[in-house]
This record gives C-alpha cells, structure tokens and sequence, in this order.
C-alpha cells in the first residue's frame, strides 16, 4: 500500500499537468456548485467528453476535483445570498446567510471554507486508509437501516427551529407531504399530482429550495423597504480564527464521521450527510437556541459533512464498483469509457488510478483551502453592493440557473411556487429547516419502510430488530425524548416558547 | 478566395466522408449544437453509458455532443413525457427499451407519438446472488421456492417494468413465486452483496466487475445461448423454460421531424454501431452475441411485436 | 388582530386539507402484488399526522385569540414598516411577468426590462448605476451561459427567437 501511494505522489511530481488540472478542475466545480441551478453532476458529465484526451489518471484526477469543487461552491452563494447554489449547500445557507447578514461574511465563508477543507481531507483519508472495511460496513446497511437512519434525521424536526413544538412537526409534516408528490416508486401510481403532467417526476428538490431560500428572502427584503438594507455596508471580510475554528473541532469530527459514512451508503448522498450532520450538531450543542440565527456550528456541520460525503461516496466506487451518488454514477461512466471495468478488483489491477485519485483529492483539498481563503475576502465584499440592485440580480440568476439545469419551464414554475411557500413558512414561524429536512429524508424514509416491510414479510419487530436499525431507532427516540425535555425546561422561565418568532 | 475555401471545406467533407463510411451530414448543417439523449435510467446505469459509448464516434464525426439526459423516476412516464414536450427539431432523441413498451401496454405511455430510429442494443438478463448465498443453483432456488412459496425475494430496478414482467414469466413457467423488490441499480447491488435480498437480476455488462471477482455468481441466463464468458451458466430455455426475452436498446425520435435530418441521424448511428471502439465496449459488456443494428422501418415492425407480445405477459401476470 | 385572526383561519384550513388529501391518498389504485405496502400507507400516516398537529395548533390560536398579545406577537404584527404590502406586491408581480415574458420575448429583452423595473422599487441614488447595471449584467451572464458553459437560455417564441438567435 505504501508502495502505491509512493509511487502515485511519483506519478504527480511527474506530470505537473496534473497540478493544474486540479486546479482547473477546481475552480471549475466551484462555479458550477455556485451558480444556482447547476450542480456537481452538470459540471461533471459537461467535462467527460473532456477526459477522452487524457490518461484515465488525468481524466479522474479532472472529475474529482470538480466534485470536491462543486460540493464547497454551493455554501458561497448559500451564505452571500441566502442561495443555495447547490442542494447540499441547502442546510449551510440556515445559519451562514444570517451571519453574513449580521456584517460577519468573511466570518462565514471562512468557517465554511475551512470545514469543507476539514471533511473533505478526513473524507479522503478514510477512503485512502479505510475502503475495504467501511464498504463492508455499508453492505451491512438494507432496508431497515436506511429508513432507521432517515428517521433519526427526521425526529430533527421537532425540536429543530427553536419555536414551538407543533409548529416544528407541522413544517416538517408539510416537507413530507411535498415529497410524495409523484410517481410512487414502488408501485408507479401517481399520488397528488391532481393530473399535471409534469408532476410526476415529483418536486425538483433544488428548484425547491431555491424558492424557499432565495426568492422568499429577495421577497421580503424588497416588502421591508430600504431600511434594512443599510446596514450591510459594514461589511467585514474578517476571516475566523484559529482559535475560533478548534472551538467547532467537536461537530467537525461528529460530522466528518458521519458524512463519509452516509456518503459510502449507495443512494444517499452529500445532501443527507449535510443535514444528518445539522440536526446532530443541533442536538449536541450547548447553546441549540443560537442555531438559525449564525451559529458557527450550524456552518461548520452541513459544510464538513457534506464534503466527507465526497470521500465516502467513492468508498463503494472503488470498493466494490458501485455508486455512492449521482456524481460518481457519472464518474463510472467516464472509467468505463477508459476501458476500466470498475468492481473489486479495480483496487489489484489499477492501484495506479486509484492511489493517484486518493492523492488527488487531498491535493484538491488542500488548494481550495490556500486559494479559497484569499478569494473568501473578494466574494464577501460583493455584500457591500447594493441590495437594490443584488435582489434583482439574484431573482434572474436563480430562475436561469433552474432553467439551464434541464431546459424545463416548470422546473421554473416550481421554483416560483416554492418561493410563495418560503414567505409562508416565515409569515406564520414556521420553521423552513424542518420543512426542507422533511423534504429531503421523506422519500429515503417511506421507500425504505415499504422494501424493508417487503424484505421481513410486513413484520414490522423483524424489520426493526436488527443491530443497526435497533440501535439506530433506540438513539432517535432516546434524542427526541432528550429534545421534547430540552425544551419544556427552556420553556418554563419564559413563559410558553410558542410565541418565539422565526428567524430562519 | 470565397470559391476556394469552399473548396477545402468540401475536401475536408469528403476526406471526412471516406473516412467514416457514409457521408452524413455533408448536405445541411445538421446537427450544429448540443443533441440530448433522454433517457429514464440514473447517470451511470446501463442505457447511460450505452449512449455515452455510442455518441463518441458520433461526437467525432459531428463535432457535436451527444448527451444523455437522466430523467429519473416515475416509471420512465416523466422521461416520455419531457421528451413530448421538446420541439420536433432533431435535437432531442428518447431512448427506447421494453420498460416503454410495457408502459405503452400499460397505457402510461403513446408510443405511436414517437418515431421509431434505429435499434443497436439486445441484452441478456442474469439471475444474481452473492457468494455468500445459500443458493448455489437453479435446484437450489426450486426447492426453497417448493418449501416456502414466495420466501425469495429478488431485486429489480423500476417499479412494473421490464424486470418485473421477466420475473413474472419465469414465476409463470417455474411454478415459482419469487417476489420482486424495487430498488435503485445501486443499492440493488449492495443490497445483495450485503445479503439483504436473496437474489438479483441484473444484465452481464453493469456486473462483469463483480463477477470477475467472484462476489455475484450468476446462476441463470436469460438467453438462447450461452455466454462464451460464462460457459457455465445454463441458459433458462435449457432447463425448460422459455424466457428469452432481453432488454434492447433503440432511440425515438419525434414523428414530424425533418427527413433528411432523420436520415443523417440514422446513418450517422449505422456509422458509430460499427465503430471498433464502440465494438469494443461492446464485447467488453458482451453484448455482441444479440446486437443487431436495424433501422427506422425494421425497427418499427419489430417495436410492434414486442408491444403484441409485452401486452400479452402483462395481461398474464395481472396488471 | 388581523395577523391573528389569519393564523385561526389558515391552520383551519390546513386541517381540512389534510384530511381532505387523507381521503384522496384512500382512494388511490389498489395494487395486489404490494397490498400491504400499498402507496397509500405514508400518506396516510403523514396525512393523519399533519391533520392531528394542525388541529392543536388551531385550538391553541383559538384560545389566543382573546389574549392580549404578548411582546413578541406585537413584535411580529408591528415588523410591518409602511409600504410593505404595496412593494410586495409589486416585485410578486415583477418576478411572475419576468417568468412569462422570459418564455415568450426571450432572455435578453425579459432580463434588461426586469432589472431595470426592478431597480426602482426600492430607492436607490445613483441612477448611473440603475441604468448601467441591467445591460452589464444580462450581457454577462448570456455570455457565460452561452459561450462558458454552452447551455442554452430561453430565447422566447416568433420574431424574438429571430432576434435572439441572430445575437447568440
């Protein structure tokens, strides 16, 4: 093994190409995780044709940096313009557009910067050292523990936007009564789609929350008048300091661990990774109440748990062939191309390849933070151009954004709807990270429930009485309880909590 | 100077011509931009890296992209019904393959709203389980079926698709009940590998990694022949069962679309299937032994007998 | 008061439409192979969940309505500055027209007339850079779609896809 990473650092000192092709790549996945609309998945499968003039080396050192590119592009416009570029920058716009907002933008993308370095580097070391066992571990996950896992993130919910009780479940409920809108997976009926052609492919997650972020914000920034836009001619490209980074070592590590090991789960991705990451981090911290309102943690969790997710997502790639995401389904299609047959043995026969991606991820990570760092100053300064101006600016750059993604106006349409539900959420304080947490593990939930009931002969004590599913479901109703404690606690000296408004 | 840079250009066309077979493409600028592929597989499946494969030659001869577009989900209705609301301009193509024929005989689908092109592809299914399995061989599957009637459960991809109607008509010659379960390619194979199903079914290209390495051992093949990289696969139609039906891959294009473009794309297909290096993915998925390329009109006659004969199995398993 | 009597009202109606589409999920087809898998089972779980949360929350609205508000619910109703339900209006109204027109006159011309409408609803000084920003910005951002990225944007319907089409 040492061999192998040796002589794939030789490979790299060798051809300095490779060094600006990481860089490139980079840069590159970083715009496309920005620019709202565009993900990961777009800049890659756009850069494929590209990988034909290269060696397989090159060609997968190019689809893995715009992969760790893009899983960090999203948080620059999710923190500057409350827009998640991406739909796994959609939990680091609750807590960094609000910092940002308070002046501190440097702050912010720094904190998202440096945890996005953090998981992705642990990320990769995982999948460097660790492969083989943590694919296994993945095996181990069916049915059950998937939808063990969604239930945990789900019971988030509840507690999640620091307002009442109900209101939490309700927005929650409401996400995941969107999130059936469709074809049923299993049975191919279509549910509430009230005859609409185009509902049928059910609600485009990042049409969504796009709406629900960026549009509702521009909404009710341009209603509240000038008045608010003053302020932000304070802006301070500050970035945090070391101290104030090691303060967040905690939910770093929690959340590295647990975004490479959701990432090396096949069907679940960065986006889970983040918001799994958000709701623990909720859970765990001492000071939940400044969760929404630009909590450190609450960047520091979606950002390093999303970009371990990219480590872990190329786990079961290399491991055993198989896609831990969309992103690296596409990746297996640029190898194939190469002539690489993926599967367990790809690690015996193309060591080379392999090592030289596990290198060339770190690298990739190692220069975002350099470069990023420097440029984390030039983007918060766009906060000191005038929101009279920016507003608009983002209104078109969402809704061409949407569009591009898939040439499709209702996609557009659904962004729009989305945006008249996110002012709703806020207008009566119900909290939006609920509602989107909802929306994202719904589906995992009921597909999983449903094949895990197929798998145990619809016996719900054998589905759930499993190690890791029991375990799994034990610590989820052990939080809620731990949660609904918290809360009537806190709620006792102020009087009911229920009249707490919203800040997300 | 105008004359004569026509001239190259014309030159260049020919030079190309000869060196592509055909000549496609020389009378009108088509294609000029971007084609889309959309399909209803995810990125990465089977009929994704199949048009990737095929669109690199053509990609070649066009200077054009050819890209498949992954609309997911739905049971493949969202990807059609995208594909009917493009322009007819010869710019978006729509994979076809059994799943549209059963939605068509379902009724979730028109496919007489799509133009048959061409077919390139014919696949043969295998019936998976892990190493670990118990099951070692068809007896093996028979004899738990004949303890436990409906005990087995096999992953499939897509819900009332081609996979469940193949199952469906093995439980209808074996007397089995095997039960199918819906899951994404990906976490079908981990699924299986991890021991959570007992079987899978899956076609030969997207599994060759894991079989080489001997984590899936395929147990049965859905063909006429056997595979000469797994000669010890029986076949189903050797042990008595007539399943031979096999995934296929064709692309539809939208009826009113200008005819000469219609023609450079068929030609501009007929080109890249006998390209080597398409040839050589497709050895490399074996999928050489039933591959026949057809065009528009055999490709329409033959879309009609698979629709008559998917009709037929669905109405026999009860839809 | 008027923010108060809209909260009773909406979260009734969330009750009623949650039980209304728990009756729509009921009435769904029936498949045999999944029966008691059914895609009516999360539905209906989330469907009946919603409807029960809903309905407290009703209640507790109701019983507040003849409470005097507490310092934060005055807080909530008196956040609305003057003007508010006006400029909201107005850029709903905006954004929905850019949606339209970007469909029919294209990207080009819908995005310049909408930054520029857009521009002046909130008051800005430097009218320079009202009028400058929309054509930087829309040429721009056409140009790294187009040429950048190579995707496509709207280029609207008849004469303005001409128009569009001859500028790209």
């Amino acid at each position: 093994m040492l061999e192998s990473i040796l002589s794939a650092v030789g490979y790299m000192v060798g051809n300095p190409m490779s060094f600006l092709l990481i860089i490139f790549s980079v840069a590159w996945g970083i715009m496309f995780g920005a620019v709202p609309g565009l993900t990961g998945i777009v800049g890659v499968a756009l850069l494929i044709p590209f990988t034909f003039a290269f060696d397989p080396i090159q060609g997968m050192l190019l689809l893995g940096g715009v992969y760790v590119g893009s899983t960090f592009g999203g948080s620059i416009s999710a923190i500057l313009f409350n827009t998640p570029g991406s739909p796994e920058a959609a939990c680091t716009s609750l807590d960094g557009y609000p910092m940002a907002k308070r002046g501190e933008a440097g702050k912010a993308l720094g904190y998202a910067l440096a945890s996005s370095a953090v998981g992705g580097i642990f990320g990769a070391l995982v999948l460097m050292f660790a492969a083989p066992p943590l694919a296994q571990l993945a095996l181990e996950f069916g049915p059950p523990e998937y939808f063990a896992l969604a239930v945990l993130g789900i019971t988030a919910i509840a507690s999640i936007g620091g307002g009442s009780l109900v209101k939490g479940l309700i927005a929650g409920l409401l996400g995941l009564a969107v999130a059936m809108i469709g074809l049923d997976p299993l049975t191919g009926v279509a549910r509430f789609t009230f005859g609409n052609m185009m509902l049928l492919t059910g609600v485009s997650f990042i049409a969504a929350i796009i709406g629900i972020f960026a549009l509702a914000e521009v909404l009710q920034r341009f209603a509240e008048g000038p008045q608010d836009s003053e302020c932000l001619t304070q802006v301070s490209t500050k970035l945090p300091s070391l101290a104030e980074l090691l303060a967040t070592k905690a939910t770093l590590l929690r959340s590295s661990v647990i975004g490479t090991v959701i990432g090396a789960l096949p069907g679940v991705g960065a986006t889970t990774a983040a918001f799994i990451s958000y709701s623990e981090a909720f859970r765990w911290s001492k000071t939940p109440e400044l969760f929404g309102k630009g909590a450190p943690e609450g960047i520091a969790a979606p950002e390093s748990g999303n970009n371990a997710a990219v480590g872990g997502s190329m786990i079961p790639l290399l491991a055993l062939g198989i896609p831990g995401s969309a992103t690296t389904a596409v990746m297996i299609g640029g190898l194939t191309i190469h002539g690489i047959v993926p599967g367990p043995m790809l690690m015996q026969n193309n060591a080379d390849l392999v090592y030289s991606v596990f290198i060339g991820m770190l690298l990739a990570n190692v220069l975002m933070l350099v470069f990023g760092l420097r440029a984390a100053r030039l983007f918060a300064l766009v906060l000191k151009a005038p929101y009279q101006l920016v507003g608009p600016a983002i209104v078109v750059l969402c809704m061409t954004g949407v569009f591009a993604l898939n040439n499709n106006v209702s996609d557009v349409a659904v962004m729009l709807v989305f945006g008249a539900v996110g002012f709703f959420l806020k207008s009566y304080g119900l909290p939006v990270a609920s509602f989107i947490i909802g929306l994202v593990l719904g589906p995992i939930a009921e597909v999983s429930l449903r094949q895990g009931l197929i798998l145990a002969d619809f016996d719900m004590v054998t589905m759930i009485s499993r190690p890791i599913a029991g375990t799994l479901l034990v610590l989820a109703v052990l939080s809620l309880a731990y949660g609904l404690w918290g809360q009537l606690r806190r709620a006792k000296p102020g009087g009911p909590s229920d009249a707490e408004p919203e800040t997300t | 100077m105008k004359h004569l840079k026509r001239f190259h250009l014309n030159a260049a066309a020919i030079v190309a011509a000869l060196a592509f077979g055909s000549a496609p493409a020389i009378a009108d600028d088509y294609p000029s931009r971007t084609v889309e592929i959309i399909h209803q597989y995810g990125p990465g499946g089977g009929t994704d890296r199949f048009i990737r494969a095929i669109s690199e030659p053509m990609q070649e001869a066009t200077d054009q992209s050819f890209v498949p577009i992954s609309i997911t989900g739905g049971g493949g209705v969202p990807a059609f019904v995208t594909f009917l609301q493009r322009p007819a301009n010869g710019y978006t193509l729509v994979s076809i393959s059994p799943d549209d024929v059963i939605n068509h005989a379902l009724g979730r689908i028109d496919l007489s709203m799509v133009k048959p092109l061409v077919r390139i592809q014919y696949d043969q299914g295998l019936l998976l389980v892990s190493k670990d399995s118990p099951l070692k061989s068809v007896d093996d599957i028979l004899a738990a079926e004949a303890k436990s009637p409906g005990g087995l459960k096999v992953g499939v991809t897509g819900s009332a698709g081609f996979d469940d109607a193949l199952i469906g008509l093995f439980n209808a010659q074996a007397g089995t009940e095997l039960a199918t379960v819906p899951f994404g390619a990906a976490e079908m194979v981990s699924n299986t590998l991890g021991g959570h199903l007992d079987m899978m079914y899956e076609e030969y290209g997207p599994t060759r990694g894991l079989i080489e390495s001997g984590d899936l051992i395929p147990l049965l093949l859905f063909s006429d022949d056997r595979l000469t990289e797994l000669p010890d696969v029986p076949t189903a139609k050797e042990l008595g069962y007539d399943v031979t039906i096999g995934r296929w891959r064709g692309f539809g294009i939208k009826p009113d679309t200008n005819a000469a473009d219609v023609e450079t794309l068929v030609a501009l297909f007929r080109d890249a299937a006998a390209d080597p290096g398409y040839k050589k993915i497709e050895a490399e998925n074996a999928l050489q032994y039933r591959s026949e390329f057809i065009g528009p009109e055999a490709f329409k006659t033959f879309l009609d007998g698979e629709i008559a004969t998917y009709t037929q199995i669905m109405k026999q398993l009860g839809y | 008061m008027l923010f108060k009597l809209s909260e009773v009202i909406i979260f009734a109606a969330m009750t009623v439409v949650s039980i209304a589409l728990w009756f729509t999920a009921d009435a769904l087809p029936v498949s045999k192979r999944y029966a008691q898998v059914d895609s009516d089972l999360w539905p209906k779980l989330v469907f009946g969940a919603l409807a029960v949360c809903c309905a407290i929350h009703f209640a507790q609205k109701v019983a507040g309505l003849r409470s005097t508000p507490t310092a934060t619910e005055a807080m909530l109703k008196g956040a609305a500055p003057s003007g508010y339900h006006r400029r909201l209006v107005i850029t709903g109204a905006l954004v929905l027209g850019y949606f339209f027109a970007l469909q029919y006159i294209g990207f080009l011309f819908a995005t310049l007339i909408f930054l520029w409408a857009a521009a002046w609803i909130l008051p800005y000084r430097n009218i320079v850079a009202k009028l400058a920003f929309a054509p930087v910005f829309t040429l721009l951002l056409g140009a790294f779609f187009n040429y950048g990225l190579s995707l496509s944007l709207p280029r609207g319907t008849g004469v303005f896809y001409d128009l569009s089409q001859a500028l790209f």
